[in-house]
């Protein structure tokens, strides 16, 4: 095994070491640190995992489908093809976090698991386009083609994003409003606990991006190495 | 349930799921670094 491949190692353990610890602190200070809500009570500490959860799958994550799929598009490389494929899977690993962090903080505060209003709604379509988008990559055969649907997909997929993000705004809903246009509507001895949630939740997905990403590529070059063998074995 | 209750179902799904997401990852990279050194040494 090469030193380039060591020091990558190295570098990705750290990484998961620090994402780890940021992590933990997060989860201390959301569960512990953070004043108790008056009228929600300890149900509302979800919000704090809910919100970077909701951040990683839409702000990150699928909006890192859409660039890649673009890059695709643009340059036909395939690791750009890989890279939306990861975001993807990320994507929609978040957005069922988030929808089921959600749907357990909306039972005790508004009485049901779920209900049909504009941001739940538009939410659940989102998993459903992305849940769609790893089927298709799942029964299409690797290559050009694949990456090509796939990155058109993706591209059209996102437009639910701003439509997710509007729809408290465009419609009446009874979603709370976090953002205002003066910054996050909530008490600053809140708001430092859930700016470190969504700096150790965006540590994370870079990481496991980056691990996904390399497990990739490494099927990607072993298929690549295997058929040379092949190729060399029927030449012998 | 109370509303403790609802939360630690929450945080331990949230970390039930990424936990196994990042043992899967972890599982799925070592089985390739070793049958591409297993390939790369055959050859």
């Amino acid at each position: 095994m090469d030193d380039l491949v060591r020091r990558r190692r190295s570098v990705l353990a750290a990484w998961g070491m620090v994402t780890g610890a940021i992590m933990a602190l997060a989860a201390v200070a959301a569960l512990f640190l953070a004043p108790r809500e008056g009228e929600m009570g300890e149900v509302q500490r979800l919000f704090y995992f809910h919100m970077p959860c909701a951040w990683v799958a839409l702000g990150l994550a699928i909006t890192c489908v859409f660039g890649f799929s673009i890059a695709y598009l643009v340059t036909r490389n395939l690791r750009y093809d890989r890279i939306a494929a990861a975001a993807a899977e990320i994507g929609v690993m978040f957005t069922t976090i988030t929808l089921i962090t959600g749907s357990l903080w909306a039972k005790p505060v508004w009485g049901v698991y779920w209900t049909w209003e504009p941001r739940l709604t538009t939410t659940l379509i989102l998993w459903f386009i992305y849940v769609g988008y790893l089927l298709l990559r799942w029964v299409a055969a690797p290559g050009h083609k694949r990456a090509r649907l796939a990155a058109v997909y993706g591209v059209v997929g996102w437009v639910d994003v701003p439509i997710v993000f509007l729809s408290i705004w465009w419609w009446r809903t009874v979603h709370p409003r976090i953002l205002g246009s003066g910054g996050f509507a909530i008490a600053g001895s809140m708001a430092w606990v859930l700016a470190l949630c969504l700096a150790a939740f965006t540590l994370l997905f870079v990481y496991l991006l980056v691990l996904r990403v390399r497990i990739l590529n490494l099927s990607s070059l072993l298929a690549e190495r295997e058929a040379q063998a092949e190729d060399e074995g029927v030449e012998k | 349930m109370n509303g403790t209750a609802y939360l630690a179902v929450g945080f331990g799904v949230l970390w039930l799921i990424v936990g196994w997401y990042l043992y899967w990852l972890g599982r799925r990279l070592v089985a390739l670094e070793r049958r591409l050194d297993r390939v790369d040494s055959a050859r």
